[in-house]
């Protein structure tokens, strides 16, 4: 392809330049290894199995020492959420029981429960002529 | 030994007259590092030589060779995450994952040479490698497809687009 020639001319010079320093095959065959690295492999294995045995008796002891009540699984019945307490507002107790005339309120011994009677009159209903 | 009618001197034979070709493909992969890429290829000669790596005569031999040498240096760049290369990394504050090319090294080229290689650094890696084998190798663009696993059409594009952004950087760089 003769549109290609630029390139080629580009190619061919980095070529020649690349032959200058190509060492002979024997030297590259018969080059000293590099010096083994060592095996970091083994060691991350060899710090797991460590880690394994200092942790492992540390942890069978200490769920041997948990309670055994504790380990039984909470009934779903028994079960209450930890933000349970949010819904424990004031007054609460109002809203859960049926107020008797004449008794103070549940958790207000202050206020009683009484008809106003100075309240304006019930609205009578609607007249048809 | 006899492999595939390939005697081991007639092997050692073929692994010395493409020893230029071989290095420059090897120098390649392990971009542009001489001593990386002379550890690489010993490696390689070394698997060929004793059998490790057989050529089963279904491509020409340069272009099974090179192949080896690709997947040698694909394996190493694995190998050394699987060595826990940070950690090592860590341990002898060393970088030296993929060296680049040696300061002395890069000074003893040509300037318009070097402006040339970092032009065909900046293209896509596919690109580069069917420019380099195409090109560099003197392969035609069905065997780099062969070599590099990939289809002829998959080749050609990457070949062609190659091309063409190799010559908008070289305008740039004013190096036509």
């Amino acid at each position: 392809m003769s549109d290609d020639a630029d390139l080629r001319e580009n190619f061919a010079s980095l070529r020649i330049e690349d032959l200058r320093r190509v060492p002979s095959f024997t030297q590259v065959v018969g080059r000293s290894r590099p010096a083994s690295r060592p095996d970091f492999r083994l060691a991350a294995g060899v710090l797991c199995v460590l880690a394994a045995l200092v942790a492992g008796p540390a942890l069978w002891q200490s769920r041997a020492r948990a309670p055994a009540s504790k380990g039984a699984a909470t009934s779903l019945t028994d079960w209450r959420s930890p933000t349970d307490f949010l819904l424990s507002t004031a007054g609460l107790q109002t809203w859960r029981t049926v107020p008797v005339i004449g008794e103070p309120l549940p958790g207000d011994p202050g206020a009683f429960l009484h008809f106003n009677d100075t309240g304006p009159a019930p609205r009578a209903g609607r007249e048809h002529s | 030994m006899r492999r595939y009618g390939v005697t081991n001197t007639n092997m050692q034979r073929e692994l010395e007259q493409l020893h230029e070709s071989s290095l420059a493909w090897a120098r390649y992969c392990c971009r542009q590092s001489t001593e990386e890429a002379e550890d690489l290829l010993q490696e390689v000669y070394l698997r060929v030589l004793d059998g490790r790596a057989r050529f089963d005569g279904r491509s020409s031999f340069k272009t099974w060779l090179f192949a080896v040498i690709r997947r040698a240096s694909r394996a190493r760049i694995r190998a050394r995450w699987l060595h826990l290369d940070l950690l090592e990394r860590w341990f002898r504050a060393e970088a030296h994952t993929i060296r680049e090319a040696e300061p002395a090294q890069r000074f003893q080229e040509s300037e318009r040479n070097q402006r040339f290689r970092g032009a065909l650094a900046r293209l896509a890696q596919r690109q580069q490698e069917v420019l380099h084998l195409v090109f560099y190798q003197g392969l035609t663009v069905e065997e780099s497809a062969t070599m590099l696993g990939i289809s002829l059409g998959s080749a050609r594009t990457h070949f062609a687009r190659g091309k063409q952004r190799l010559r908008e950087l070289l305008q740039g760089e004013d190096l036509r």
